[in-house]
């Protein structure tokens, strides 16, 4: 074997070893925090009803509490510190924002003829927006769409409370990945 | 600690750090109310959300609405003189309409095609039972008709959501 080569460097087939270059600006390799988003700071602001497509009769506070209830869960079961906004003051940490753009309970006589079928055939559904960033820009958008098949009549409340809060989870997972990352 | 972070991921570590108790920073802790207790209350839904003007529709619920009303049968004229201030080029709001419209009524033609298709097979296997005297003639012939009812039923559909939709 030749001295010259001892097994430090190839004689062939690969370039020199060159060093990594190094950045004297950083103190720390930069690298992305995958972790869970455990403890940070969340301002919640209320998802708005303003311009929301919906057919009359519909009772917007209660989905809207459903929304927001299992929104809130989610974030917290996430471990996430989630907190309302304080008029006049920016907000805390993360924002997440959003409205609420379309809530169609579905027709009841779709469901009659097509039963099951109904989601694909006059299905309900539940369309949120949103975006998750800070106070000065945000960083990624959110949408949402749960669809579920057509109310029975007698149902409407139960099968809108229930996509509510398939729409409050679905926002808060896509935050919660979209935290993931930042 | 809370206070200091760039929420933009400028720091080496890409965010916040983690754990950060909810006291510190001096920003006030504001806890969310328990689940159950409103959401919808006057001072927190007064609070002005960020990048949402409370008189603007946003593109998606303009999509949703501009359906809606096209598959109500709503006139296009009507939804023009909605969407365009007085005196604006009405064009691209016009091309948008017809973008929409002919969504719905692709839409609409696929169920009417398949409903068709499952009727004329529904008839045929009707049609075939004719003179057939089997032991399992009759449950052959409750099957067929059992096609030949979701067909008409996705014909039906598909006829009254062509018709509902608004005409060009």
């Amino acid at each position: 074997m030749d001295p010259k080569f001892n097994g430090a460097q190839p004689p062939f087939g690969q370039p020199p070893q060159v060093p990594m270059p190094s950045y004297p600006h950083v103190s720390e390799p930069q690298r992305r925090n995958n972790s869970t988003p455990s403890g940070r700071v969340v301002t919640l602001y209320p998802f708005s009803e303003q311009g929301v497509v919906a057919p009359a009769g519909i009772d917007m506070p209660t989905v809207s509490l459903e929304f927001h209830t299992k929104l809130v869960q989610t974030l917290t079961e996430a471990g996430l510190d989630v907190r309302r906004p304080v008029p006049g003051t920016p907000a805390q940490g993360y924002a997440i924002t959003g409205r609420f753009v379309r809530i169609d309970p579905g027709s009841s006589w779709t469901w009659f003829f097509f039963g099951l079928l109904s989601y694909f055939v006059g299905s309900g559904a539940l369309e949120v927006e949103g975006a998750v960033g800070d106070a000065q820009m945000p960083y990624a958008q959110l949408h949402q769409s749960v669809k579920i098949i057509a109310t029975m009549p007698g149902f409407r409340g139960v099968q809108l409370r229930r996509i509510a809060q398939a729409a409050g989870k679905g926002i808060a997972k896509q935050a919660i990945a979209t935290l993931k990352v930042r | 600690m809370v206070g200091q972070f760039d929420p933009r991921g400028t720091l080496p570590n890409g965010g916040p750090p983690t754990g950060a108790p909810p006291t510190q920073g001096g920003w006030p802790a504001v806890a969310m109310p328990p689940p159950g207790e409103s959401f919808v209350y006057p001072a927190w839904a007064a609070v002005p959300v960020p990048g949402y003007p409370a008189t603007v529709r946003s593109p998606l619920q303009w999509d949703a609405y501009v359906r809606s009303q096209l598959g109500r049968g709503t006139p296009i004229p009507r939804l023009l003189a909605e969407m365009v201030p007085p005196g604006a080029d009405y064009r691209a709001a016009y091309a948008y309409l017809q973008g929409h419209r002919s969504s719905l009524r692709q839409r609409a033609l696929i169920f009417f095609s398949i409903g068709a298709v499952v009727t004329a097979i529904g008839v045929l296997a009707v049609l075939g039972q004719i003179g057939n005297s089997g032991p399992d003639a009759y449950g052959v012939y409750k099957g067929a008709l059992t096609i030949l009812v979701i067909g008409l039923t996705f014909l039906g559909f598909g006829i009254l959501r062509l018709a509902r939709i608004t005409r060009g």
